[in-house]
């Protein structure tokens, strides 16, 4: 049964149409304003972000203390000022995006994954192995989150890894969980059923009909994550334990510039409304996603 | 509501407690750094004089026994004693337990007595002017840090209009209304984010519930508006937004370890944190449990309150 | 009360529908009377407007729904313009509502006994007791089993069927002098929807109370209800006795949906379905709406719209081709 709204359809969502899902996905996010804004907002960012070395104007790293050239306000060499340290602030902020990004990305890419496999195993193999994983993830969760990120950050010492593994932890339990639960439900249908007689792998049976059943709800939970990562990420920078100084993270910016609140606003507020305006864009795709994806049309 | 079931969600509650306790321990260790090296500074000291401490603080002996004796000690409520300061730390923990608390039901309340009025507001008036005002300062709000919020909080009240302090703490039994003052921007900072995400579920929920068929049942009965809101919509609407309000408490309890930072509430997130660095074991470690264990027991409730308020949930 | 008096009476009823793509007359000029005791049948496809007709003789339209010319009469008393706290207290008291889902249609936190005491005690001032003993005795009159227990249960534990006969209870409780039953056994199995109707049908009996009985399928309307109106794309197209429109339908559309049953006494070669789809009410052509899908128009049907005339005693039907139609 086809949906003519968004081309989707409900049921078997074979491998072979995904390629169609980006277009479909696009198509529909130019529906609603929050979408078309929310996609623009993060394209705009993963461009800076990438793209650093190539649009900022100066070297991040570069400090010049004079009391002439610290906590500058906007001006013309330095477009949004100078921080404690001399250093542009705009230049900063592109480096700064980059990190925030990639660690946000990098933790959610791994916690997707893993979660899928994880979930997808559990599911199908059942038994003790499933009760285990299950409350092994059951666990993770009773943790408060930034208590565990900050742990397990300490332990590995500070650094952009610490962070990456902290927050991939952290958003484990929701993907194993979420695949699990659609593996239950896919392996009890009946052409998986026929797949499996068929003689279908473990493997083929995951790429060719687990994944493309699950895909709808796992892109519509990872930007969700990803906005909550970042989040995360700049908490993370703002005490300390993520990317380590002098290298350009946004949370850091913030910290270092805290006591200088009351002197010069500009240099705490410009990296956070960075931060903010990353997470405003993927809260906004997020949403326009979970409303194109209709979710419930998955089997 | 069956003895069987609560015996296994008790059983579920150690169980976690344990696991997190365990969890909680090694990752400690694994942290490099000696604590006794730091208490005594990294210059020459002598090997007898590490031996010694290292014996006082238990730290030579096998992992996996000082991992048992701490096992059993938590049982007792004993959580050893701090390596820096001697204090035992049962007394560290209780003096900043009160102050997280309190922090955190603020922050919780706020979150609760604005989500749900704007999250109604918002879901009656749907697509209007006032509903896309408020979903968009929701989105706002669950955009921005909590620690961007203080520091913004504290620049317009603090700095700016110098309404409220900039941070510190005060008792509540010295000066109740100084203790206020200073509760008032951490709350809000860190209430403000919950709200934002807690009005959104319950205006998703109540739009969700309105569309029911039982709805259109109770007004074909004659029942009254005010009646069927309440009466109908909102009795259902409540129930998944409580599940998520246990949710959130746990995230408020982490958000409290940055505030506290920002504000200088000693609470156990600052005890956690400035102790990390120091490899003071048995105070982070009794930290990070108690406000763990705090969020374990919130949703332990949360989860008993469902039963009761949803038959549909059965309780084999 | 005057006997003579039209329980429900429905006068060039038009009731409009926005969506986002326009508005549409999903009533357009419907006109009927329900007498006491007697029993309506409505029917016709899904989209013909007959659940929106009762919709607006309840006044429970949807936000994107209104009522914008027309007259509605409940017991001689116009509800058009009525306000909403008069409307309330007509509601569940003079007229009742039955639906299609019957588990969806029950709040899943209140237990049976608490959602039948309140559509009592919203037109009877009794005392909490009392009006729990008449809800007892309600569902002893639908048939539940050990009734005075099962007040404490949740919808959740009751199967489809028996959750209808709640509805009906619910539906009872005030004694209404008309009922309104849409698709009641369109979501139940068929034994199930043999026992509703012969329930109802007795209910009403003892009761002499009149149905307005909405469903999309003939067979199940044709040994329950005295009149049958027809709808089609939202205008009332036949209206007479029930056999006679069975038997000798005037209208082809009626013909049409008669012949595309499966009859039950004899074996037919095929069942012939009509041809065509239902028209998009938001671009409607002119003249009759059925006509794309006739085999029996002419230049006229398409240029203007037949209006509803009186054929045989009692019996309407809005085709220029009535007479035409041979019976079967």
């Amino acid at each position: 049964m086809k949906d003519s709204k968004s081309g989707l359809t409900s049921g078997e969502l074979q491998m072979a149409e995904m390629p169609n899902l980006a277009s479909v996905i696009l198509r529909n996010l130019f529906r609603s304003p929050a979408g078309i804004f929310g996609f623009g907002l993060t394209i705009i960012i993963l461009i800076c972000a990438i793209f650093a070395p190539v649009l900022a104007p100066a070297d991040p790293l570069l400090q010049n203390l004079t009391r002439a050239t610290i906590l500058q306000l906007p001006n013309l060499d330095h477009l949004l000022g100078t921080d404690p340290l001399g250093r542009d602030i705009l230049s900063r902020l592109f480096y700064g995006a980059r990190t925030s990004l990639l660690v946000a990305g990098s933790s959610v890419a791994t916690a997707v994954l893993l979660g899928m496999v994880l979930g997808s195993l559990a599911a199908t193999l059942g038994g003790w192995c499933d009760r285990v994983t299950m409350r092994l993830m059951d666990s993770m969760l009773a943790f408060p989150l930034m208590v565990l990120a900050i742990t397990i950050s300490v332990a590995l010492g500070r650094g952009p890894v610490g962070a990456i593994v902290a927050i991939a932890v952290v958003n484990l339990p929701t993907f194993t969980r979420l695949a699990r639960a659609k593996t239950l439900k896919i392996n009890q249908s009946q052409f998986m059923t026929a797949a499996t007689v068929m003689g279908a792998g473990l493997l083929w049976r995951f790429v060719h009909h687990i994944v493309p059943n699950m895909i709808n709800t796992i892109i519509v939970q990872t930007s969700i994550a990803l906005a909550f990562a970042v989040l995360m990420e700049s908490a993370l920078s703002f005490l300390g334990l993520g990317i380590q100084p002098p290298a350009p993270s946004l949370g850091f910016m913030i910290a270092e510039a805290r006591n200088f609140l009351t002197l010069a606003p500009h240099v705490v507020f410009f990296p956070a409304t960075a931060i903010f305006l990353i997470v405003l864009g993927l809260n906004l795709l997020g949403d326009a996603l979970s409303d194109t994806l209709d979710v419930r049309k998955e089997r | 509501m069956s003895a069987r079931w609560l015996f296994r969600r008790l059983f579920d509650l150690v169980f976690v407690m344990w696991f997190m306790a365990t969890v909680i321990f090694f990752l400690l260790r694994v942290i490099p750094g000696d604590p006794v090296l730091m208490l005594l500074g990294m210059d020459q000291v002598s090997k007898e004089a590490v031996a010694i401490l290292r014996t006082e603080f238990g730290l030579d002996q096998s992992l996996l026994s000082q991992y048992f004796l701490w096992l059993a000690n938590i049982i007792t409520g004993d959580f050893g004693v701090s390596l820096r300061s001697g204090i035992p730390v049962i007394d560290l923990v209780r003096s900043a337990l009160s102050v997280t608390f309190v922090l955190a039901m603020f922050a919780l309340l706020i979150g609760v007595a604005l989500s749900i009025p704007l999250g109604i507001a918002a879901a009656r008036r749907q697509g209007r002017m006032t509903d896309l005002a408020l979903t968009t300062s929701a989105l706002f709000g669950i955009s921005t840090p909590s620690f961007v919020l203080a520091l913004l909080g504290i620049y317009i009240f603090s700095v700016t209009l110098k309404w409220l302090p900039v941070a510190g703490y005060v008792p509540f039994l010295e000066d109740p209304l100084e203790a206020l003052r200073h509760m008032v921007l951490p709350s809000i900072a860190l209430g403000l984010v919950s709200a934002g995400i807690l009005m959104r579920m319950m205006r998703r929920s109540v739009i969700d519930e309105s569309g029911e068929e039982y709805v259109r049942t109770a007004r074909a009965k004659g029942a009254s508006e005010f009646k069927v809101f309440y009466g109908h919509i909102m009795r259902n609407a409540l129930l998944p937004y409580m599940t998520l309000v246990g949710i959130e408490a746990g995230i408020l309890l982490s958000g409290t370890v940055i505030t506290e930072s920002i504000f200088a509430l000693p609470g156990l997130g600052r005890l956690m944190i400035e102790n990390i660095l120091h490899r003071d074991y048995p105070v982070v470690q009794a930290a990070v449990f108690v406000i763990t264990a705090i969020y374990v027991l919130a949703n332990f409730l949360i989860d008993f309150l469902y039963t009761v308020l949803d038959p549909r949930i059965k309780v084999k | 009360m005057d006997n003579k008096l039209p329980v429900v009476e429905v006068s060039g009823l038009r009731t409009r529908l926005k969506s986002r793509n326009g508005e549409i007359d999903a009533v357009d000029n419907v006109s009927f009377q329900l007498q006491r005791n007697e029993r309506m049948a409505l029917v016709g496809e899904s989209g013909s407007g007959k659940t929106i007709t009762a919709l607006s003789i309840m006044s429970l339209l949807p936000v994107n729904g209104r009522i914008v010319s027309g007259d509605i009469k409940i017991n001689g008393r116009s509800v058009i313009g009525l306000k909403l706290s008069e409307l309330r207290r007509m509601r569940g008291r003079d007229i009742s509502m039955v639906f299609q889902e019957p588990m969806m249609s029950l709040n899943p936190v209140h237990t049976i006994g608490k959602q039948l005491v309140e559509a009592i005690r919203l037109h009877q001032d009794l005392a909490v007791e009392t009006a729990r003993s008449l809800a007892a005795e309600l569902l002893d009159r639908v048939q539940i089993p050990d009734a005075r227990n099962r007040l404490k249960d949740y919808p959740h534990q009751f199967s489809g069927g028996m959750c209808q006969r709640v509805m009906i209870a619910m539906a009872l409780a005030n004694r209404p002098s008309v009922i309104i039953a849409d698709e009641p056994t369109t979501a139940l199995d068929v034994t199930t929807q043999a026992q509703i109707l012969a329930l109802l049908d007795e209910i009403c009996i003892e009761d002499k109370m009149s149905v307005i009985f909405i469903s999309h399928d003939l067979s199940v309307v044709a040994s329950f209800c005295d009149r049958v109106a027809v709808m089609y794309a939202g205008r009332l197209i036949e209206y007479g006795p029930a056999e006679k429109v069975f038997e000798a339908p005037r209208h082809p559309y009626t013909k049409g949906l008669v012949g595309s049953m499966p009859p039950i006494d004899h074996d037919v070669d095929e069942l012939i379905p009509i041809p065509g789809e239902p028209p998009d009410l938001l671009q409607l052509d002119p003249g009759c709406t059925f006509a794309p899908r006739c085999k029996f128009k002419e230049s006229r049907c398409l240029k203007s719209r037949p209006e509803l005339e009186l054929v045989f005693p009692g019996h309407y039907c809005a085709c220029i081709c009535w007479d035409r139609l041979n019976p079967n």
